[in-house]
């Protein structure tokens, strides 16, 4: 049989709220983090605003050696776990730590130092000497590598990268992990750090990412909105302590919601458009919910992809309409998006938290700046304000570059 | 070079070994004070700075860059302490200068 997964810490750095209680806050008050960029000289740059995690000092929350040998990406992930280990009620040393499994997902790695190292060879035509210590920064698994050194973690480790779904593909992973015995604690969340020069103007040439009407950055976001021009880019990190429900209940842990569906699929389609028909996002939501063994009436809410671009807020609401059918009208749907940009690899994570809080919460949170509707977008977006509502069963779907697409089902815990 | 000298040297020196090891550290996020590594002569590079053996090859390579001398990987792997440093590099530039004399 298979073993009931809950989730019983989240931890979370976002552009609009670091920790749990300031997240919850903000989302449910429409607060955006979009804001000019101060990490970075953005001078000589088109890109000039972003979801940037601000008022925070990494060091509030990670030994100082592991912050100075690590990208901001590794600064963002590591806050983040602290964070969950804290709400998870575990300390640093207990015993079961050892054994759990790491899983994150992050789409790019260390690209600061990367970029760095990058422009000191090129600047000195291959004359000037490279960092030596550039190469653990960069790595991807960086992240999952310094949770472990950190906590003492000796289970499986891994980095999983599907670009904007890889929070969501992690988390699903660590929850068959789980649920199939293979552990019974998994440290999962994702992580992004890209507010970086070259990565800003190189997601700037793709023509996906978005401005203000107004000039105003907080309204540049504007998922399912008929005026939307593209996402904007965001930072972030978000992780999930996931425990078997037996071990959950042992230890008298906080049990935060349950997971009780993982659809993960490729529409083998293209490497950046969605396939308009929205078919295989469609199937992903399907298979989460033969998962779940749940039908379109038990969905409460869908915490939505909706990165604010012409193309994935069609195709998602087609997909949305394809596996739920006439009740899809009925479900509302919001997308976080709207308040903290895109965080590619960290999305899907935070947005797991996101729905998480609705379900404590009882309250979903809204897509701001969306006025004028698109008559392709014809569904319910929770527009501007927050709503008040039993919310038990919450969809989060997750849909990255290279058509990949992952969808979790997460819902109040019933014992 | 009297003792007041020698005494100003290794000062100075400090202050320099000190410059390469702020700016080679990556040190360029804090916004505490309090969140950067004091430096001093008595500074571990372990126990204090965490350095690795990676860093140690960045902070030889710093060395010889902002110095013009040739220190000696495991020379270098051998001092734990600024202080120790600080007096090796202050070695190795009367070493270049007795041999360009």
């Amino acid at each position: 049989m298979k073993r009931r997964v809950v989730v019983t810490g989240l931890g979370v750095v976002a552009p609009n709220g670091v920790g749990k209680k300031n997240f919850s806050d903000a989302i449910f008050s429409g607060k955006s983090g979009i804001k000019d960029i101060t990490s970075i000289d953005t001078t000589n740059l088109k890109v000039k605003i972003a979801g940037e995690v601000t008022n925070f000092d990494p060091c509030d929350y990670i030994p100082i050696h592991i912050y100075r040998k690590s990208d901001r990406f590794v600064h963002l992930g590591l806050s983040a776990t602290k964070l969950a280990i804290d709400d998870a009620n575990i300390s640093a040393d207990s015993h079961f730590l050892k054994n759990a499994f790491v899983v994150i997902g992050s789409g790019q790695g260390g690209l600061m130092f990367h970029e760095q190292e990058i422009i000191k060879f090129v600047e000195s035509q291959g004359t000037k000497r490279l960092s030596a210590s550039a190469v653990p920064r960069i790595t991807a698994n960086a992240i999952s590598a310094y949770i472990a050194i950190q906590y003492n973690i000796c289970g499986l480790n891994q980095v999983i990268s599907t670009a904007c779904s890889s929070g969501a593909q992690a988390i699903g992973n660590a929850f068959h992990h789980i649920q199939r015995g293979s552990c019974d604690v998994a440290i999962t969340g994702g992580v992004e750090s890209t507010i970086t020069p070259v990565m800003l103007e190189l997601y700037n040439a793709m023509m996906v990412l978005g401005s203000s009407p107004d000039g105003d950055p907080q309204k540049a976001s504007r998922p399912f909105d008929l005026n939307r021009n593209g996402f904007i880019m965001g930072e972030g990190a978000a992780t999930l302590i996931l425990e078997s429900l037996e071990h959950a209940l042992q230890r008298k842990a906080p049990i935060h919601a349950e997971i009780v569906g993982f659809g993960s699929n490729c529409g083998a389609y293209n490497m950046v458009a969605p396939n308009p028909t929205g078919e295989d996002a469609a199937e992903a939501i399907l298979e989460a919910m033969r998962e779940a063994n749940l039908s379109s009436s038990d969905i409460d809410y869908i915490n939505a992809h909706g990165t604010s671009t012409k193309l994935n807020d069609i195709s998602e609401t087609k997909a949305i309409k394809l596996a739920l059918g006439e009740l899809s009208k009925k479900i509302p749907i919001s997308s976080i998006k709207s308040m903290i940009g895109h965080s590619i690899g960290a999305s899907g994570a935070i947005e797991a938290v996101a729905s998480c809080l609705a379900i404590q919460e009882n309250m979903i949170p809204p897509t701001i700046n969306l006025h004028t509707p698109d008559p392709e977008c014809d569904l319910d977006y929770v527009p501007n304000q927050a709503r008040c509502q039993k919310v038990d069963v919450v969809m989060s779907n997750s849909f990255g570059f290279g058509s990949n697409n992952a969808v979790l089902i997460f819902r109040r815990i019933k014992q | 070079m009297t003792i007041d000298e020698q005494s100003v040297n290794r000062t100075d020196v400090f202050e320099r070994v000190k410059k390469v090891l702020i700016s080679m550290l990556k040190i360029f996020r804090e916004k505490k004070a309090e969140s950067r590594p004091m430096l001093s002569m008595e500074t571990h590079l372990i126990d204090d700075l965490g350095v690795d053996s990676l860093e140690t090859l960045d902070i030889m390579n710093a060395l010889e860059d902002e110095f013009q001398v040739s220190p000696n990987l495991n020379e270098v792997n051998s001092k734990r302490k600024l202080g120790q440093i600080v007096d090796y590099v202050i070695e190795l530039q009367n070493k270049k200068s007795i041999k360009r004399s």
